[in-house]
């Protein structure tokens, strides 16, 4: 009990500490999920059959069906309306719709919900039933299976140049001794380049302890409270040079103010970028060309080099 | 339950009108061609509807880069001119290596194209042009020789098959340049009424054939089959045991399946699109998990665990335990994720069999619910590492495990056990401690309906609820925001 309790705890603390997409109006939060349904009905042809088969449920299966079937949903009935009614009036949330999975699934299990069938039934009914809903099922999932497919080899443009960008990045932290440090100022970016370089060459780069850059602001200021900016930068700076060994910065300030919607990530990436640039502690070690982050550096940290020799 | 008598008027009428209906015309082949045909449909909606998008719309792709981002627009004419209201605009990214641009334009009958490259001074280059559906099948090729400057302070040069634009440094500069006027894409509208007749025809075909072999000797000898299936497990003396085999065969079995769909679609979605943040946040964790506890004792390391990581320990334990290496790999989370899968596909199995009396039924529903599009996302679904998807499949465990356990099925307490744990994994603290209460609610009715003179629950059942109506009641809020500082 002592660890559940523990584990409820972590949670509420991950949660509250970042507030993420909570606290809109609860008629936001209605509007939101009333157009998430609409449109999973309109995705998701499934649903429609699911609808079906829960007015079969209800009607064919005589002797006080209703009674019968909510007998039987009431366990998932409880937590499907708790979900909704949390959504609109507690989280109020609209962008976290994948919270719709657990619906999903709930309202699945209530259009199926077992309601006992009627002596009334004849076998060869319930087997052409039961067939019914295989074919259902095979098609759903082999129409799901061939989108998902689809979908999975035909990248966008932007999913291209992403993942050549987390390559670029991998190949050169590769470059580099392992257990390298590294940190970037561009954006929130250094765990995915860090997992294809650990598949491509075995060895995981890592991130430095200290927090050093968010592209959220509630971050920076969860990790740095009672600091202006400025302090918050020194104290950036003063971390980076004590544990990194690549940071990566974009080459141009201009582009600096397009790619954050916040002052403080604005104001992080800008000093870095000019200190890192000026600094002869740091020198280049590589240069990427991306189209939505300008020309990226990776700066080499040559004090640590130089007090590790 | 005091119903009004005009409800229950109402719903005896439909009852019977329904029942009537089915009963009149259940043997029908054209009542079994009409459901049939609205199964298909339902069911390939989303790849008719895809199958058809190629037709309805085009794209102009240019290949190109450009010495500052900026705005490009092209304007199209359907015959009645170059309209304002008829251009589309994309945002062109600096960039020294050539970029595709894509600008939709509709599948109306298009007869001239030009383009504005930027609305920033600066330089713009084109090394190819066309015109392609949806799915990325030309449909035309561009001539970039018969580019023709139109008007603006631009300079227009072609040379080595590439078109150089350099637009001049003026205050509001407005540059056109005509790329096509001899457009031809009325074949998308042929081709969109040639495939809307061919699925009404794959579709009308395909419910021909199976209402028909569904009246005939093949529904006749699968009627056989399936009668003879329930029989045997029905008039044997060992019907739990067989009953019990066949739900775990059949979960296993479509199970199964659905994962290795997922595992292979998932790694293809992997080779292609970056990584997603928050998921590979868990992945990078497993690779930094797997690298610490490799030359550990097993054991100590899973202690080390549970100790340490309280939000999804049921992800890591295991396989620190039995193969620490399955935490390296991308798809390694897939093990524990798919066996909560399989355990939740045979409680549901077990569930409705019981609850409807049919095992043929149970099995079917069963197939479904693994049927459903969301486990093969590779956004969303089994295959991408979010806590929330396997979480989900512990709720609807612990649901499941309530009605079973109204039923007395005992041996299902435990999965209740596990899935109240993982049940708060959700979106925030409000939120869980209203889920708790939901679910307290529920075994508050439970309890009753069981036991009416206020016996006391079972021991695990009743450790459970009050550890839920402990963290109902609020054990405290002492940290803070800053606790994680």
């Amino acid at each position: 009990m002592p660890y559940l309790i523990a584990h409820l705890h972590s949670n509420r603390e991950y949660y509250s500490s970042f507030g993420y997409a909570l606290g809109s109006t609860p008629i936001e939060a209605f509007n939101a999920i009333v157009k998430n349904i609409c449109l999973i009905y309109l995705r998701l042809p499934m649903l429609l059959v699911l609808t079906i088969l829960l007015v079969v449920q209800l009607l064919m299966f005589g002797g006080l069906p209703c009674r019968r079937f909510f007998a039987g949903a009431a366990g998932p009935l409880w937590v499907f309306i708790g979900i909704l009614l949390c959504q609109v009036f507690v989280i109020r949330t609209v962008v976290a719709i994948h919270q719709f999975g657990y619906i999903t699934l709930l309202f699945v299990f209530t259009c199926l919900s077992p309601v006992p069938w009627s002596n009334s039934v004849s076998k060869a009914r319930k087997i052409a039933i039961s067939l019914a809903v295989v074919l259902c099922s095979i098609f759903i999932g082999i129409g799901a299976a061939q989108e998902n497919r689809r979908l999975s080899k035909n990248p966008s443009a932007e999913a291209k140049a992403l993942k050549k960008l987390d390559l670029d990045l991998a190949n050169g932290l590769l470059l580099e001794d392992p257990g390298v440090v590294w940190t970037a100022f561009f954006d929130e970016h250094w765990r995915m380049p860090a997992i294809v370089a650990f598949l491509i060459g075995g060895a995981l780069p890592g991130h430095p302890t200290a927090q050093t850059f968010s592209v959220h602001e509630k971050y920076i200021t969860t990790w740095y409270p009672d600091k202006t900016r400025e302090e918050i930068c020194e104290a950036v700076l003063q971390a980076v040079n004590a544990e990194v060994n690549i940071a990566v910065a974009p080459l141009e300030t201009e582009l600096i103010n397009t790619l954050f919607n916040n002052d403080y990530s604005r104001a992080i990436s800008l000093f870095m970028t000019t200190t890192l640039a000026a600094d002869d502690n740091w020198e280049p070690a590589f240069r990427i060309n991306t189209p939505h982050f300008g020309e990226l550096v990776g700066y080499r940290n040559r004090r640590l080099e130089r007090s590790r020799e | 339950m005091n119903v009004p008598r005009e409800i229950s008027a109402l719903s005896t009428h439909l009852r019977a009108g329904a029942k009537g209906f089915w009963i009149r015309s259940s043997g029908g082949l054209l009542f079994r061609f009409a459901v049939f045909i609205l199964i298909i449909a339902a069911t390939l909606l989303p790849t008719i509807i895809a199958s058809l998008d190629k037709y309805r719309y085009a794209f102009v792709e240019l290949e190109m880069t450009a010495s500052q981002r900026g705005a490009a627009r092209l304007f199209i004419d359907k015959g009645t001119g170059y309209l304002a209201r008829n251009a589309v605009r994309v945002r062109i990214e600096r960039s020294i290596i050539p970029e595709t641009y894509r600008f939709g334009i509709p599948a109306e009958d298009v007869v001239g194209l030009r383009l504005e490259p930027s609305h920033k001074p600066g330089s713009v280059e084109i090394m190819g042009a066309r015109v392609v559906n949806s799915n990325g099948g030309i449909l035309q090729k561009l001539d970039l020789g018969k580019f023709k400057y139109l008007e603006g302070p631009i300079e227009l040069t072609a040379h080595d098959g590439r078109v150089q634009i350099e637009i001049a440094e003026v205050e509001k500069p407005s540059s056109r340049i005509q790329i096509s006027d001899d457009l031809k894409l009325a074949g998308l509208r042929q081709g969109m009424a040639a495939a809307i007749l061919l699925w009404v025809a794959v579709v009308a075909a395909g419910a021909g054939i199976l209402a028909g072999l569904l009246r005939q000797a093949f529904f006749t000898r699968l009627q056989k089959i399936a009668v003879g299936l329930t029989d045997w497990i029905e008039t044997s003396g060992r019907v739990r045991r067989r009953s019990i085999l066949l739900v775990i065969s059949w979960c296993g079995a479509i199970g199964l399946l659905v994962i290795l769909t997922v595992a292979v679609t998932q790694h293809n979605y992997f080779e292609n699109h970056p990584y997603f943040y928050d998921p590979v946040t868990y992945s990078v964790r497993d690779i930094s998990l797997y690298l610490e506890v490799k030359d550990q004792p097993r054991v100590a390391a899973a202690i080390t665990e549970a100790m340490l990581n309280d939000r999804y320990p049921l992800r890591t334990i295991p396989l620190i335990l039995t193969a620490p290496s399955v935490l390296a790999h991308p798809l390694g989370h897939m093990v524990t994720g798919g066996m909560v899968f399989l355990m939740l596909l045979v409680c549901f199995c077990w569930t409705v069999f019981k609850g409807s009396g049919s095992l043929l039924y149970g099995l079917a529903a069963t197939a479904l619910l693994a049927a459903l599009p969301w486990h093969f996302d590779c956004r969303l679904g089994l295959g991408a590492y979010w806590l929330d998807t396997v979480s989900a499949y512990f709720l609807l465990l612990s649901a499941l495990a309530l009605i079973n356990w109204e039923r007395g099925g005992g041996a299902l307490v435990g999965g209740r056990f596990c899935s109240v744990c993982l049940l708060f994994r959700l979106v925030a603290l409000r939120f869980d401690r209203l889920c708790s209460f939901c679910l307290r609610a529920s075994l508050c009715i439970c309890d009753v309906k069981k036991n009416p003179r206020g016996r006391a629950l079972p021991g695990i059942n009743r450790s459970t609820a009050y550890c839920v109506r402990l963290y109902c009641r609020g054990p405290g809020y002492a940290l803070s925001d800053r606790t994680l500082t």
